[in-house]
């Protein structure tokens, strides 16, 4: 079953996916002071990486993931990419639960089992992956309103906190921290938008994966940029970089007429929402590829398995916050290159090789 | 004995009763001792054709359901006044009598046994003529009917007066005063193996899309059961995702929001026998229309619009939000609050949530409790509502003051968006329990569930969020806001109307 999603909410989900639950950990700490520029200069290295992964499902226009996948690449090595993906999906997504669970953990119920808090949200999960892509579209459409809302009021209540003068002097470190920075960005979250190539069946016209995920990541990119500089100017350098949750520390300083105080808790809302959709589009990108892997034309059976196995791995995976925290900030892992450049990378290379061919001989027959 | 068999012979081959014969004593005895046996409320009124030829002949009705006046009149009367021509039988004398002796607008004949008695149980006259194996049925309604009145439930302060009534004929012409036009389209059908209700598909041909026609009348005729007693029967075999409380198909009492919501390109459904019509596809947001909108200054019905869409949001996360902030965040109510609330709730003995569900529980049977019953009864009740389980349960340390608050907060929002408030009560009380389990985040776990299932609601093919997710102006214009008539230029998308354009440019006129 084809599920045909209008390119507008599409973009929604991209959105939604791409701001997901960055905004809890300490995004791009390393920049120090200097993250603006490093935000840029990641956003300016990762809309190429993005349009490739566009370029790839442009290619497949007209035909199902699977079908397209198994014209450019051949059956098995198709589903062996898959079943990898599916790999990475899995791990990203139980990554995501394991920040998101801590994050309610260690600010609001500290009494309650991070499994318990694990099982709602990887259930409510499950039955989103089950409705399929075209819902959660919606869904996000529906979602992205509150999300914008709230962040944007939390944020224009912070001005008066705001000091400018927190992001000077600028590059008094040199380059590298920025650079360092701005891989850190690169690799959580920016070119996590891979997942999204799993998810969406196809699209409506053949530059619509351009219109979905360049819009998309260019709207979330720039957002997370205004909110990580205003927090690291209200909150400094040093505090933005050694706190767990700094866009949540920020906010927690809002004082407007001492009425409206300690409004952290309506911020963190937005975290699960956003931590929510990406947990679902991780669980319907890890069902889909494994389907598309094990040769299977529905993947919704696998989705209950495929959930069920993500709460004990949340467990298992990262025992405590301090191992999720250097995970979410680490520079760069050998992994997340892999999947998330190098792989694409040469199945980009091969389908452009594969298809040109086609062409060629599909023109001489 | 004889007779018996004599009729036992005349009896048409096949599956029983069938047919009329010629012999007007047979079908008689059929009628009388067979199909309407033991019913005294059938009459049987026997008359003469004027000499010379004069035959036999019986009219058939039911007491009390068919204007027998109008039928001495118009029926009885130009039979006796009348010569039926030599030798004539069936066909031909069947079309002679409709043409030239019943005065009646509505006449149609009919050999089945089936038929006829059918259309005496609906309340027609049907003549049997000696010599004739035809039936002749005559449209008399004579039951009594409800007068045109305005619908209770549905009371406006600007706008028309009218509401529908029990009777179909009636109900249609109301829209097609309002429509007058040569394509509103009526589409009849029966449902109901017993009661045979009569149903009505209206819509207007140039605008609803044919696909939508055709899906509703599929649906209708794909019903098989004995009895439809209200349009909430057709209501739940027909609409999408009835598991889950919130409507999918719209019901209303008013002509003018029928004739609306038709002229937008859906379809209504008028059913025999009850006010109510149903309209589908049925959207989320229209739970938040209401005609008045329409009738008065456009900013006045967008701020009542969103009171609508706030009020929503308040009856069914009040006592939510609430529970988790006294039980999980109560940093973040402001310290004076927090102190005053702490201070109501000192001797009260139970824990957040059996105050949150106790009281909601109370509320809604003082509401149940009070619908059913008569006036002054009904008085009594909201007495024992507000003094004893309000202000005695918190002087007796029951609940908290401001439980009461939450609980009489939650109770008067929820009545202005009465057309959903079944859905709203379950919605709330899932609420509470997520909240109660994972605080604020349980909350908006809650949230996120309830708009997944909106998400993946559909009405006729329609997504039940549409006009929610739209992100054109055009889109929204009738959803959070009520843009004024000169910008609601086009009918709206998802409706898949033929024709969409609803206004031309240059209706709006101003002193230069």
């Amino acid at each position: 079953m084809r599920e045909l999603v209008p390119d507008l909410q599409s973009m929604a989900l991209v959105v939604i996916f791409t701001l997901g639950d960055s905004f809890i950990m300490a995004l791009g700490s390393r920049a120090g002071n200097d993250i603006w520029l490093a935000f840029l200069l990641a956003i300016v290295l990762a809309v190429p990486v993005i349009a490739l992964y566009a370029r790839m499902r442009s290619l497949m226009h007209g035909e199902s993931l699977q079908e397209g996948l198994a014209t450019i690449y051949g059956k098995w090595p198709s589903r062996a990419i898959a079943l990898a993906y599916s790999f990475y999906a899995w791990r990203l997504g139980s990554y995501v639960l394991i920040d998101l669970t801590s994050f309610i953990e260690s600010i609001s119920l500290p009494t309650t089992p991070r499994a318990a808090v694990a099982t709602a949200y990887t259930l409510l999960a499950l039955w989103a992956a089950k409705e399929g892509v075209e819902v959660l579209a919606r869904w996000s459409v529906v979602m992205i309103r509150g999300v914008y809302f709230i962040l944007f009021v939390a944020f224009a209540m912070l001005v008066t906190e705001v000091d400018l003068a927190e992001f000077l002097p600028v590059l008094y470190d040199g380059f590298q921290p920025i650079l360092l920075g701005t891989l850190q960005l690169l690799d959580v979250p920016f070119l996590e938008t891979v997942v999204l190539f799993w998810v969406f069946d196809a699209f409506v016209k053949p530059d619509s994966p351009y219109k979905v995920f360049l819009p998309g990541f260019a709207i979330a990119s720039v957002f997370m940029c205004l909110i990580a500089s205003a927090s690291l100017a209200v909150l400094g350098a040093e505090q933005y970089a050694t706190n767990y949750f700094p866009v949540f520390v920020a906010t927690s300083r809002i004082d407007v007429a001492a009425f409206l105080t300690r409004l952290e808790s309506v911020v963190s809302i937005s975290f699960g929402i956003g931590g929510f959709l990406k947990v679902a589009v991780c669980l319907l990108a890890a069902s889909k590829a494994l389907a598309i892997g094990l040769g299977f034309t529905d993947y919704r059976f696998l989705v209950t398995p495929v959930a069920l196995s993500m709460i004990p791995a949340a467990q298992w995976l990262i025992t405590d916050m301090m191992e999720a925290e250097r995970i979410a900030t680490k520079v760069v892992g050998s992994s997340e290159v892999f999947f998330q450049f190098v792989l694409p990378l040469i199945l980009w290379i091969t389908a452009e090789i594969r298809v040109a061919k086609g062409k060629k001989n599909s023109a001489s027959t | 004995m004889f007779f018996w068999k004599k009729i036992k012979d005349r009896k048409p081959k096949g599956k029983g009763l069938d047919r009329l014969g010629t012999s007007l004593q047979t079908n008689l005895y059929w009628f009388k001792n067979d199909i309407f046996m033991d019913d005294a409320s059938i009459i049987y009124r026997r008359f003469r054709s004027q000499p010379p030829h004069s035959r036999d002949c019986i009219l058939i009705y039911a007491d009390n359901m068919t204007n027998s006046d109008f039928l001495s009149q118009y029926v009885v009367r130009p039979f006796m006044n009348r010569t039926l021509p030599k030798g004539a039988s069936g066909q031909e004398l069947a079309d002679y009598i409709m043409e030239s002796v019943i005065q009646g607008d509505q006449v149609d004949c009919s050999q089945s046994f089936v038929h006829l008695s059918d259309a005496i149980a609906r309340g027609l006259g049907v003549v049997l003529v000696e010599g004739c194996d035809y039936g002749v049925t005559v449209e008399a309604p004579g039951w009594d009917r409800r007068t045109i009145t305005e619908p209770q439930a549905e009371s406006v302060v600007r706008g028309p007066r009218q509401g529908f009534t029990e009777n179909l004929g009636v109900n249609i012409n109301l829209v097609r005063r309002i429509i007058s036009s040569p394509n509103f389209k009526i589409k009849h059908l029966q449902v109901g193996l017993q009661t045979k209700t009569k149903v009505a598909i209206v819509y207007v041909e140039t605008i609803a899309s044919t696909a939508l026609v055709d899906e509703v009348v599929k649906r209708i005729e794909n019903i098989q059961i004995d009895a439809i007693l209200e349009s909430g029967y057709i209501q739940e075999l027909i609409q999408d995702g009835p598991n889950f409380s919130l409507p999918t198909i719209g019901s209303t009492e008013r002509p003018d929001i029928v004739a609306g919501k038709i002229l937008e390109g859906r379809v209504a459904v008028l059913v025999d026998g009850t006010p109510f019509a149903l309209t589908m596809p049925y959207l989320f947001v229209e739970a938040f229309q209401a005609n008045e909108d329409y009738y008065n200054n456009w900013l006045a019905g967008t701020f009542r619009r969103v009171l609508r869409y706030i009020s929503f949001l308040i009856t069914t996360s009040s006592p939510a939000l609430y529970l988790s902030l006294i039980s999980y965040h109560p940093q973040l109510i402001p310290t004076p609050l927090v102190l005053s609330i702490a201070a109501a709730r000192k001797n009260v003995p139970f824990p957040g949530f059996v105050e949150v569900v106790g009281m909601g529980l109370v509320f809604e049977i003082l509401r149940e409790g009070g619908v059913r019953l008569p006036q002054p009864i009904g008085q009594a009740i909201s007495i024992v509502g507000a003094i004893v389980l309000g202000d005695a349960a918190v002087n007796a340390s029951l609940v908290g003051a401001p439980m009461i608050v939450v609980v009489g907060l939650t109770a008067i929002s929820g009545f202005v968006v009465s057309s959903i408030y079944d859905p709203a009560v379950l919605m709330r009380l899932f609420l509470v329990l997520m909240a109660s389990v994972f605080g604020l985040h349980g909350y908006v776990i809650g949230v996120m569930a309830i708009v997944l299932q909106l998400s993946s609601m559909q009405s006729f093919g329609v997504p039940y969020l549409s006009s929610l997710i739209s992100f054109s102006s055009q889109g929204m214009k009738d959803t959070f806001v009520r843009l004024p008539w000169w910008r609601m230029v086009l009918r709206p998308r998802y409706l898949g109307a033929k024709n969409r354009e609803r206004l031309r440019s240059k209706s709006r006129s101003k002193s230069p």
